[in-house]
């Protein structure tokens, strides 16, 4: 009887890993009508509902308004910027995106949809200067940096995010604005965005938890020791 | 008046039961920070919460592998993992509770089922954990369900955990019996018929040297676990030191003097390993 208990256990697991994604993506999305509607947030906890889980690399969570918000753009430019909600939210062209968001270390919710301004729209309203090669990211939480190079930079789908499944970005998910990466694990998808830095060369070992043995490039399934396509839409 | 008091679990068994709940209450209380978008949100320090709870979940096996490797004090402590281990009709009576008047040994079913659950949820988060901690080798699609499984099982174990302590202090007998170490002999009569507390701390010694079978098992374990902890050791000290790369662990010292713990344990297990077959032939 514990043999076979222990020897269960074993199997189940090695079986849950191999199939358990197929297992999460079709309770998912049975599900998700439920959890995006649940008040309590208690479906949110359920393993199978394959909602967001809340990082943060610092002791609290960093607040800012909409009305106090300032995203500071400088560096290599011609123009350093000084954008207000406001610039982010309205003015600027609006693009959206429906995508997985999919953990390095497995967790995935899926088809997130996100409304934002393409941040290759902003690099160009600041105007790169020669010789600039990437763009380092600070976030307001005074710890959690990101970068991409200038070709990962100015890609259709990397966006300075303002609106999350409709709503505007909760401080929990990195609001009032924050980068959103789609093809790239969730740690390049910086939160809290308050200061973006063209640059020369790779600073402070291009972010955070590069600096934690990630990878500089982040691509979903290319990177990390992954090999399978990135996350299509 | 005057109550005679019989051992149930010697001074090791109990360290070893300690440590390992301090250990799992580590766990346990990172994993649900790290789990619940609430407390995450509120208590934040990711990667640091990330560090504890893998440190914490690789050293809860510790205790048990190094009473194991201990020779001859830990015989007692091996005698009941030896009787957890098998089970018998009346442990199977014992889970259904309108035949639980059968004879019970020194533990009962319920207990020999918890203790198998506790053994193979951990295994199970010890497999679905290295995926996601190393992950490099492996796909998206298997870390995803990796993550799956991880999270199932930590609720599977959080509701063990809180039924195990909640009986626990319902039986102050049984919880004295891990704190002291003791137990009334009149309650070991009434309540333990099948136990043979005396054996149990006399006979024990002379019992394991004649069990063989045990005792192969126990050099298997001994000799699989060891090396496995010997070259896990290794690793962690080369990363801890920053010469192998490419880890969330690398260039932090701690997992260099994890590292070392786990080499000096491994090399006792190693040591007892061949101290036994040499006793042998």
């Amino acid at each position: 009887m514990a043999r076979r208990i222990v020897l269960a256990s074993l199997g189940v697991g090695a079986l849950g890993v191999v199939v358990g994604a197929r297992v999460q993506h079709a309770v998912a999305k049975f599900l998700l009508p439920v959890t995006l509607h649940d008040p309590t947030g208690l479906t949110d906890l359920l393993p199978v509902a394959g909602r967001f889980r809340i990082y943060s690399v610092t002791a609290s969570l960093p607040k800012r308004s909409t009305t106090d918000y300032r995203l500071r753009v400088d560096g290599l430019v011609e123009r350093p910027l000084d954008l207000t909600y406001g610039d982010v939210h309205e003015r600027l062209p609006q693009v959206a995106l429906r995508r997985d968001f999919q953990c390095v270390t497995g967790w995935r919710v899926e088809g997130v949809p996100w409304v934002g301004v393409a941040l290759r729209d902003i690099l160009d309203e600041a105007g790169v200067l020669p010789g600039a090669t990437r763009v380092q990211f600070h976030s307001f939480d005074g710890t959690y940096t990101e970068s991409l190079d200038l070709d990962q930079a100015r890609r259709d789908d990397v966006l300075v995010a303002h609106t999350l499944e409709g709503k505007p970005l909760t401080r929990e998910h990195g609001g009032p604005v924050r980068l959103y990466v789609a093809p790239m694990y969730g740690y390049k998808s910086l939160k809290w965005l308050d200061h973006i830095e063209v640059v020369d060369q790779v600073v402070d070992d291009g972010g955070y938890w590069e600096g934690r043995g990630y990878d500089l490039d982040g691509w979903v399934g290319r990177s990390n020791g992954g090999h399978e396509a990135p996350t299509a839409s | 008046m005057n109550t005679t008091l019989v051992s149930r679990f010697d001074v090791l068994t109990r360290v070893v039961h300690w440590s390992t709940a301090a250990a799992g209450a580590v766990v346990l209380a990172t994993a649900t920070i790290l789990y619940v978008p609430a407390f995450s949100a509120k208590i934040g320090r990711r990667a640091t919460l990330m560090e504890i709870h893998v440190v914490s979940g690789l050293f809860l096996p510790v205790p048990l592998l190094f009473a194991l490797a201990v020779g001859q004090s830990g015989v007692r402590l091996r005698g009941d993992l030896a009787e957890l281990w098998q089970w018998t009709a009346a442990d199977r009576r014992w889970l259904r509770p309108k035949q639980r008047v059968t004879p019970v040994g020194k533990f009962n079913g319920g207990q020999k089922l918890v203790t198998a659950l506790f053994a193979g949820l951990f295994l199970m988060q010890l497999l679905t954990g290295s995926v996601m901690f190393w992950h490099d080798p492996f796909s998206t699609s298997w870390r995803t369900g990796a993550t799956f499984v991880h999270d199932w099982a930590y609720l599977a174990l959080a509701v063990i955990v809180i039924g195990h302590v909640v009986k626990a202090t319902q039986e102050p007998v049984l919880m004295r019996s891990m704190t002291r170490g003791e137990v009334p002999a009149e309650w070991a009569r009434r309540e333990r018929p099948t136990w043979d507390a005396r054996a149990d701390v006399v006979d024990r010694a002379g019992r394991s040297a004649a069990a063989g079978d045990e005792r192969s098992t126990l050099m298997w374990v001994r000799v699989v676990g060891g090396t496995l902890l010997c070259l896990l050791g290794v690793v962690w000290i080369l990363q801890g030191l920053d010469i192998l790369g490419g880890s969330g662990m690398s260039g932090h010292a701690v997992w260099a003097v994890f590292g070392a713990v786990l080499l000096v344990v491994g090399a006792m297990m190693l040591r007892a390993a061949r101290t036994a077959r040499a006793a042998r032939s």
